[in-house]
């Protein structure tokens, strides 16, 4: 009876002994390589920071080519870091974590393992007076997978990018907040993951790339493409914390391997949740627009008088250039942006030297921009901005240039005496241009005379109509208006000035007026 | 006989149509009838505003002096049939701020406003409104 009681408690207390999992301990003396505590990938080791100096060395091997997870628990007070080397006759060191903080626990993730061996030094952090503690021990683990679609770090330099393919989302991560063997200049610490994607000479250049980095809780991040000189061609534009950020239809001209730069704005750290990043190339046609032109030096040649384009945020600038043909040969325009979506696209129209004519935002968001009848002579420039917009909408927009024929044109600007239009009679056909457009014509004869003026409005707008003495002055003001024409008569002591104001904008339909000598 | 029958006729109508609407050289009608304004007593030219009076012609506004100060003489010409006519004025100043011409009140028009007047066949007729202070207006018509 003894013996069987004997053996059943001998049998549970084995039992119970096999049930808790240990955690191995690092084996001191292990200060240097040569003395690493080895241990198993897929496992936890502790260890403790014995002394002020303490210096922990682990080494681990690698069977097959994997990604890494390390984590390293925190330790009340102390500030840890840990440092990652591949094995060699000169260990190369692959990442230094160490997020500056005391307490709290570091953490890499995707660290790409070629088949080999490795070590990890922890250590205290650089940042926080030294403490030992050799009542709690730190504990350290690896995680290995078979690789993926994952970033492969350390990708902190392009020597160093993970391979991009068209159409295929990677999965990378703002994490860790610093790399402290970033020296460059003014991005000194600044944790970087470099991509690259090659542009083959078998297809026809130039084409469009728009890349896409999915928004991460917590990051205002930012995607900056760059050539294989690494000339910067284009970057995302200003985001908040937690969006996406993009380029759109970037044009590449040339065959070669292009690089991308993710990275964070201020520092940002998530850890746990992954960004994704892909990109797409589509086919440039001549009515596309071709990134970057956000400069009147790189603006895209309007041909077939329309253009479609794409606006990324409130801080792009799309310029386009207009060639009119035959210079000299001067001519009116209409000029018209038609958005895709619910933003209020704003236009500037510069001269061939590039001086700012006119600068228009008539309508509202979700509203066709009309600038109705820009007269020239020579080539100009179009830029296009939006005043709202929101990553959740499309910045698509066609922005269409036809010349106008008809008798009589005005010729904007007009907007003063010293720029009126000069007439003689006859017909006269003029736009309103713009909110609150004043237009000016300069009727002059070599005596005086009483002229007839047949006055037709926009068909839905109204404008006032005044004539002027000799000064300018205004003499008499009539309103038309829809349906309703005005007609009246009225003496011109010489020369006097017609003003057309607008008082119900209609940008679209011209107003007519038709002057006529009054002999009765 | 027929055919000085119809000289004849073309001559009178002729005539007539000249009697009628006289028409300049450059194929204008020419006018027969002056009217000329202007204000007396201005001596200061902080008061002597850019002006013009509006007129009206057997109560139709047939159009405007030309503009000037109002101590300048402003003039209108036109043309009427031989009759009986009313000519009544308005006096238009310049506001300088609103950069355009008002309408005097009715307490400051020339007073009177108006004046009857014959238009002989032949001539022409000068009509000249002076304006004094208290906006009296003195009128002399003459032929001429």
């Amino acid at each position: 009876m003894k013996k069987t009681i004997l053996l059943i408690i001998l049998l549970l207390g084995v039992t119970s002994f096999s049930c808790k999992k240990s955690i191995p301990v690092e084996k001191e003396p292990n200060n240097s390589i040569k003395t690493a505590t080895p241990f198993e990938i897929n496992g936890s080791i502790s260890g403790f920071m014995d002394t002020e100096s303490d210096r922990d060395y682990y080494s681990f091997s690698v069977s097959e080519d994997s990604v890494a997870e390390i984590n390293l628990s925190g330790l009340k007070g102390v500030n840890l870091s840990f440092r990652v080397f591949k094995s060699g006759n000169v260990p190369e060191l692959l990442k230094l974590v160490d997020d500056n903080r005391k307490s709290s626990p570091e953490v890499l993730r995707n660290l790409f393992l070629q088949k080999g061996d490795y070590h990890i030094i922890v250590m205290h952090g650089t940042r926080d007076p030294r403490r030992k503690n050799r009542e709690t021990p730190y504990q350290l683990e690896i995680k290995t997978e078979i690789p993926g679609n994952e970033e492969t770090e350390p990708n902190d330099r392009p020597a160093q990018s993970t391979p991009l393919r068209e159409g295929e989302e990677i999965r990378g991560y703002f994490s860790p907040r610093y790399n402290w063997l970033n020296e460059s200049g003014e991005n000194r610490f600044r944790e970087e993951d470099f991509y690259k994607f090659e542009i083959g000479d078998d297809l026809k250049l130039p084409v469009l790339v728009s890349i896409h980095l999915a928004g991460v809780k917590g990051v205002n991040s930012t995607v900056s493409l760059y050539n294989s000189g690494m000339k910067l061609l284009g970057e995302s534009p200003e985001t908040v914390s937690g969006n996406p950020s993009e380029i759109r239809n970037m044009g590449i001209k040339e065959p070669g391997t292009y690089y991308l730069l993710v990275t964070t704005k201020k520092f940002d750290e998530n850890g746990s949740e992954p960004y994704s990043l892909s990109y797409r190339v589509d086919e440039y046609s001549r009515s596309q627009e071709l990134e970057p032109n956000n400069k009147m030096t790189e603006a895209n040649s309007i041909e077939e008088n329309s253009i479609r384009g794409s606006i990324s945020s409130t801080a792009d600038s799309d310029f386009f250039l207009y060639r009119t043909g035959a210079q000299g040969e001067e001519k009116s325009y209409s000029m018209e942006i038609i958005p895709e979506a619910d933003i209020d696209f704003m236009m500037k129209i510069y001269n061939n030297e590039g001086k700012l004519l006119f600068e228009v935002n008539n309508t509202g968001s979700n509203e066709t921009e009309i600038f109705p009848d820009f007269f020239t002579g020579s080539n100009f420039y179009v830029e296009i901005t939006a005043r709202n917009f929101s990553r959740q909408q499309s910045g698509n927009y066609t922005l269409s240039v036809n010349s106008l024929e008809g008798e009589g044109l005005e010729s904007e600007p007009n907007n003063t005496k010293e720029k009126a239009d000069m007439v003689v009679g006859g017909l006269i056909t003029g736009y309103i241009s713009e909110k609150r457009d004043v237009d000016y014509y300069l009727l002059s004869h070599s005596s005086r005379k009483m002229y007839h003026f047949d006055c037709t409005p926009p068909s839905n707008g109204k404008i006032r109509i005044s004539v002027t003495d000799p000064l300018g002055y205004m003499i008499k003001t009539v309103d038309a208006a829809g349906e309703k024409k005005a007609a009246f008569n009225e003496m011109i002591d010489r020369r006097g000035y017609i003003v057309i104001e607008s008082v119900k904008d209609d940008f679209r339909n011209p107003y007519k007026i038709v002057i006529t000598e009054d002999t009765r | 006989m027929k055919t000085l029958f119809l000289i004849l006729t073309s001559l009178i109508i002729f005539f007539q149509g000249c009697t009628t609407t006289p028409v300049s050289r450059n194929g204008s009608k020419i006018s027969n009838l002056v009217f000329s304004g202007h204000d007396t007593g201005i001596d200061n030219p902080e008061r002597d505003r850019r002006s013009y009076y509006r007129i009206f012609l057997d109560k139709v506004e047939t159009g405007r002096t030309t503009t000037g100060l109002e101590s300048q003489v402003k003039t209108y010409r036109g043309n009427l049939d031989t009759n009986r006519h009313l000519l009544r004025i308005e006096k238009w100043v310049l506001d300088e701020k609103k950069g355009r011409y008002i309408k005097l009140n009715n307490i400051s028009q020339p007073k009177p406003n108006f004046i009857y007047f014959n238009v002989p066949e032949k001539g022409t007729v000068i009509i000249k409104m002076k304006t004094s202070r208290g906006n009296h207006a003195d009128y002399t018509v003459t032929e001429n």
